[in-house]
């Protein structure tokens, strides 16, 4: 196929994120699709996290997940509801935490997502988990040149510059730490103080970067 | 929280499958979301068509298969897909269609327009007249298809509808002036008009629309 591409979820490259035990299939960055995220995740056991803990609260998205095979507890706020394949969760208020644990393993789940009222725009977070898995093996050289394909989309994010800053000191780059950090402080001064309070990955550049 | 198959399926006209409307009952504004189920091996599953086309949304999509297994043709290339399967097409002027190669093989589409905010366009409208257009009960789908009509005022496909099922109901003049828009919207659906028996009431008329 030429302009159009088939693959089954589960053959999209997987990334192991959460340490490990949670694989995530990127599936709107391999396909190219521009008008609403989606995404796919795979726990390998039961009890494993098949969608983190969070909220929508800052990209204001609202969300449909699907399970399509196993078995899943979802979280929803103060609320739990367990779901098998062919299930929909819809979650209309992005301030909402939720989250969901398979109940089976080699559970499936897909997220779709999108903002109500403004135009989708792919968001910076891609990066962050495409790079994950290098960063958890220690090759902090490759996850740095993974996240920061980024850049040319995400150049204006604080959060992808503080994060190449982290795989650059950790991969002894320091100079291009320092240069990384300066750019979050002018983004986003408050997320940096924030974040680097006990983030070790700077530790080597902490002292120059006055943090 | 739901499941695809606690959906209320609705017949489409004309082929074989059904449709769960999933973003109307769900209420996602953000996105489009549908699934479509056809009930035996060797059924259409989702229709031959393009997103330009009248009533179309221009959305680019992303295919589903959700349970069983569908051979999708899209601009002439062929792929069967099983559950778990996925086809994105971004284009909207690439003709796309899928048959079921299992018995009930459901597909979900979920669409938008990169760079747009998701209007739900009038095509729900469409659907949700199906029932009562083939039950006979053409006030009750001229009632569905006028709502929908107040907020797209300007899809073809709906002002098409409506018109069919005026002419049906025996409004003549109605069913004239609407066809009438819905030329002026989108020429290309006087071919729609040339062999549909729905229009036959009207046809005849000297004012039916050229």
């Amino acid at each position: 196929m030429m302009k159009v591409k088939a693959i089954n979820v589960t053959d999209i490259a997987p990334r192991r994120i959460m340490g490990g035990t949670m694989l995530w299939h990127p599936v709107r960055r391999t396909l190219g699709i521009r008008s609403f995220g989606t995404n796919a995740y795979t726990a390998l056991n039961t009890g494993d996290r098949v969608v983190e803990e969070h909220s929508e609260g800052a990209a204001r998205h609202e969300e449909v997940y699907l399970v399509l095979r196993g078995r899943a507890e979802f979280q929803l706020g103060d609320d739990t509801a367990e779901v098998g394949a062919g299930g929909l969760v819809f979650i209309s208020d992005p301030d909402l935490r939720r989250g969901a644990v398979a109940t089976e393993a080699n559970t499936t789940v897909l997220a779709f997502g999108g903002p109500v009222g403004t135009p989708y725009e792919p968001l910076v977070w891609e990066h962050d988990f495409a790079a994950q898995e290098s960063y958890d093996a220690g090759d902090f050289e490759a996850a740095y040149e993974i996240a920061s394909e980024g850049l040319e989309e995400h150049g204006e994010s604080a959060r992808l510059h503080y994060n190449l800053a982290c795989y650059a000191a950790r991969g002894r780059h320091q100079e291009l730490a320092l240069h990384h950090l300066e750019q979050a402080l002018k983004l986003d001064a408050d997320l940096v103080r924030t974040w680097s309070a006990d983030d070790h990955d700077l530790d080597s550049v902490r002292e120059r970067a006055g943090l | 929280m739901l499941r695809i198959d606690d959906v209320a399926p609705i017949q489409a006209i004309a082929e074989p499958f059904q449709i769960r409307l999933l973003r109307r009952e769900l209420g996602v504004q953000a996105f489009g979301i549908n699934a479509y189920t056809a009930p035996a091996a060797g059924d259409r599953v989702i229709e031959e068509h393009d997103e330009l086309g009248g009533g179309a949304a221009g959305h680019e999509e992303l295919y589903l298969v959700v349970s069983g297994k569908a051979t999708f043709i899209v601009d002439g290339a062929k792929a069967e897909l099983g559950a778990g399967g996925l086809v994105h097409v971004p284009d909207p002027a690439s003709r796309r269609s899928a048959t079921a190669a299992e018995p009930n093989t459901t597909v979900l589409v979920v669409g938008g327009t990169p760079g747009e905010v998701n209007r739900p366009g009038g095509w729900e409208a469409n659907v949700l007249a199906n029932p009562p257009y083939l039950a006979g009960d053409y006030d009750e789908a001229i009632r569905i298809a006028s709502e929908g009509l107040e907020e797209n005022a300007d899809n073809a496909g709906l002002l098409y509808n409506l018109a069919c099922f005026q002419a049906l109901a025996g409004r003549g003049d109605e069913a004239v002036e609407l066809l009438r828009r819905a030329y002026e919207v989108l020429p290309a659906a006087r071919e729609w008009a040339t062999d549909d028996s729905d229009l036959d009431s009207i046809r005849d008329r000297r004012d039916f629309p050229a």
